[in-house]
């Protein structure tokens, strides 16, 4: 059972849901593939609106077309590994000069290969290849030449099946612009051709011989094989895309420049096939419509139908074009937006990368963090000045007193005070310990009066200041001399 | 209140909220934004500076606003992170950028966090990390006592304003970049660690479990 391409299009513009599950449940490769292309391109309403015109006859057609898929049950039931086989057997009968046949040899032959490239170990060939031959044949693969079933060397060759299957798997024409010039300009000057055939044809044998037949001929070959170059340059922008998508999961810092060219080829390619084929395409509308005028003009029915056929394919291919350089450069702008607002400036990616090499080498050259540690002042949350919910603790130090002179009395006097009003101002600075104050205030003072100083700063500090209790206070030198260094915890009120 | 305009030192320390604010800088807390005294912290940390300067200490706003003090003079005294909390620290910090976590929320299980260590990590490096005792342990033994320094170390973090606790996983907040060290800037780590109030590891240097014996 086989459909034309044009078929499974037309099938496919059906609104009739069981027409689409038989499609999906019997039909699988380009079928499925032309169906998911018509949904990525958002085509299908574009093929339902064409198909508004479409003939009863057109319908009568279609529902025969799926009534004999679905009564015939037929489906392809072939893995990875048998389109690989089939694949190969193909190419080489392509390059071989025996023909169109093959042998079961080389059956066994392209098994062999096609295991060892998908790393499967074979085993017991012979009867495996004969359990695959028998499968392709029950598919209609493969023909059998000699039809007696009884040749002691049997040869077999594709059907149109398998000649599509092998086609469409097997080959991969690389997309080039100056491919799609070629066969859109030999399309444009067939089409002329017919055209002119067209103008001067006045009867129906001659219309089907010189317009019709080359027609379709220029339908079914020439847009067959740019069908199988979108499809392979589709093949290839996902192949890219994933190779960005995967380059930039991994090792994304190295490869920026490498996605970047990527984008920028995709998205040139595109431009350049889109600024060749809607002008092609343009021409080719033209020409077929002026073909269907004709047609209908001369009252043949089933010509127009034919003709529209061609038409739809020449639109397919213009709306194949608009939106994959649409959708190319959505992708552009996206990605390229992602490469430069994302990997390029988003500091944490490097720093990321930075960090995970900062662990794995941790062990070798270690580091820690210091963190304060002053943690037994007052509880949190309810310190406030003056209000301190610390004890007053004081610890009495006896001062060594200097004889005192009558006529010095005033002058000490004036420098006590003018010593208590030190002890204030260092005060002021919080100094967590007495040694700091001495510090502080024996800077106003000559070396030979540090000694003498301590006992009065110490005195002046204790009636100003919270010291807190410790069992057996710290020795420091402070102002040259070894003191008891008190614990300044706070200041007292006024 | 706690917006009150602060002109000068003397306002700064008798601002009734002075006292919190010191006291969780002087424990090592880091004070992120989402806390109550960032903003006395971060609209007044001239003035701060200025009160820690006679205590060789320095308070910091972080990039990603976090204020944290540093001590320079060794005049506050200070404690040295024990190795796992620092290993832990770092992996945690690494978690954070991680696009599984930021899609998250910038939440983890206990679980997610022990494995993200364990996978950093083998027998040997894990021996290494618990130090001197782990010399008589099994693998498996080092392993269990592994597993209980990092609840223990995740319990400091807490203290310390590392992460914070919402039901049963754990919120990775800014902080944490504390543990960036030099992956931050890409400079050399003796000049960072110096910047940034860090010191080197060396044969004499003693933890927090250590010391504490």
């Amino acid at each position: 059972m086989t459909l034309s391409t044009e078929g499974y299009a037309q099938l496919l513009s059906s609104p009739d849901s069981e027409v689409l599950q038989v499609l999906n449940k019997g039909l699988n490769g380009p079928i499925i593939y032309l169906y998911k292309h018509l949904l990525d391109m958002d085509a299908q309403s574009a093929w339902i609106s064409l198909g508004d015109g479409m003939s009863e006859v057109m319908f009568q057609k279609i529902a025969d077309v799926v009534a004999a898929i679905r009564d015939a049950d037929s489906h392809l039931d072939l893995n990875s590994l048998h389109l690989s086989c089939l694949a190969i057997l193909y190419l080489r009968q392509s390059e071989s000069d025996n023909g169109t046949y093959f042998s079961v040899q080389d059956i066994e032959d392209a098994y062999e290969r096609a295991c060892a490239l998908h790393h499967i170990p074979v085993e017991s060939l012979s009867k495996t290849v004969t359990h695959l031959i028998d499968r392709y044949r029950k598919q209609n693969i493969f023909i059998l030449v000699d039809g007696s079933n009884f040749h002691a060397n049997p040869e077999y060759t594709f059907s149109h099946i398998g000649a599509s299957l092998g086609t469409i798997f097997s080959e991969r024409l690389n997309i080039r612009v100056e491919s799609f010039v070629s066969l859109a300009d030999a399309i444009i000057s067939k089409l002329n051709d017919i055209l002119s055939e067209a103008r001067s044809s006045s009867d129906r044998q001659h219309w089907e011989k010189h317009v019709m037949l080359p027609l379709e001929t220029v339908a079914r070959e020439l847009m067959h094989s740019i069908e199988l170059r979108q499809k392979s340059f589709d093949d290839e922008t996902e192949k890219t895309k994933a190779r960005i998508a995967d380059l930039l999961e991994k090792e994304w810092i190295h490869v920026i420049h490498e996605c970047e060219e990527m984008i920028g080829n995709i998205t040139d390619t595109f431009h350049e096939l889109y600024c060749v084929i809607q002008p092609a395409t343009e021409q080719m509308e033209l020409a077929l419509e002026e073909l269907a005028e004709l047609a209908r003009g001369q009252g043949f029915a089933d010509s127009v139908d034919r003709i529209r056929v061609s038409e739809n394919k020449v639109q397919l291919l213009s709306l194949w074009a608009t939106k994959s350089f649409s959708a190319s450069s959505k992708y552009y702008q996206r990605m390229h937006g992602f490469i430069q607002s994302v990997v390029r400036t988003d500091p944490n990616r490097i720093v990321a990368g930075n960090l995970t090499k900062q662990i794995a080498g941790w062990f070798d050259n270690p580091f820690y963090l210091l963190i304060p540690d002053e943690g037994t002042i007052v509880e949190p949350g309810e310190f406030e000045m003056g209000e301190a919910p610390v004890k007053k603790t004081v610890s009495f130090t006896y001062v060594r007193q200097e004889e005192q002179d009558e006529s010095d009395a005033k002058r000490r006097e004036a420098e006590q005070r003018r010593l208590e009003e030190l002890v204030d101002d260092a005060l002021k600075h919080f100094p967590e310990r007495l040694s700091a104050i001495c510090e502080r205030v024996g800077k106003h003072y000559q070396t030979d009066q540090h000694y003498g100083l301590i006992g009065r700063i110490a005195q002046a500090v204790s009636k100003r200041a919270l010291i807190k209790f410790e069992y057996r206070h710290e020795k420091r030198v402070a102002l040259g001399c070894e003191i008891e260094d008190w614990h300044i915890s706070g200041v007292m009120n006024d | 209140m706690i917006n009150e305009e602060i002109t000068n030192i003397e306002a700064l320390v008798t601002h009734k909220n002075f006292g919190t604010a010191c006291l969780h800088l002087l424990r090592g807390f880091r004070v992120d934004q989402t806390h109550a005294l960032y903003p006395l912290i971060s609209d007044n940390i001239q003035l701060f500076n200025e009160f820690y300067e006679g205590f060789g200490g320095r308070v910091i706003n972080a990039p990603e606003n976090y204020c944290y003090l540093v001590s320079e003079q060794k005049l506050i005294r200070t404690k040295t992170l024990d190795p796992v909390p620092m290993f832990v620290g770092m992996v945690l910090c690494s978690l954070r950028l991680s696009p599984a976590i930021v899609s998250k929320n910038y939440t983890v299980t206990l679980e997610e966090i022990r494995q993200s260590v364990e996978s950093c990590l083998n027998p040997e490096k894990v021996k290494m990390l618990i130090g001197r005792k782990a010399s008589r342990m099994t693998d498996m033994a080092a392993a269990r006592d592994l597993s209980k320094r990092i609840d223990k170390a995740l319990k400091t973090f807490k203290r310390l304003g590392f992460i914070k606790k919402i039901g049963d996983e754990y919120y990775l907040p800014g902080t944490l970049a504390s543990f960036m060290g030099p992956a931050r800037t890409g400079t050399d780590l003796l000049s960072y660690l110096k910047n940034h109030g860090m010191e080197m590891s060396a044969a004499t240097h003693k933890t927090e479990e250590e010391m504490n014996g």
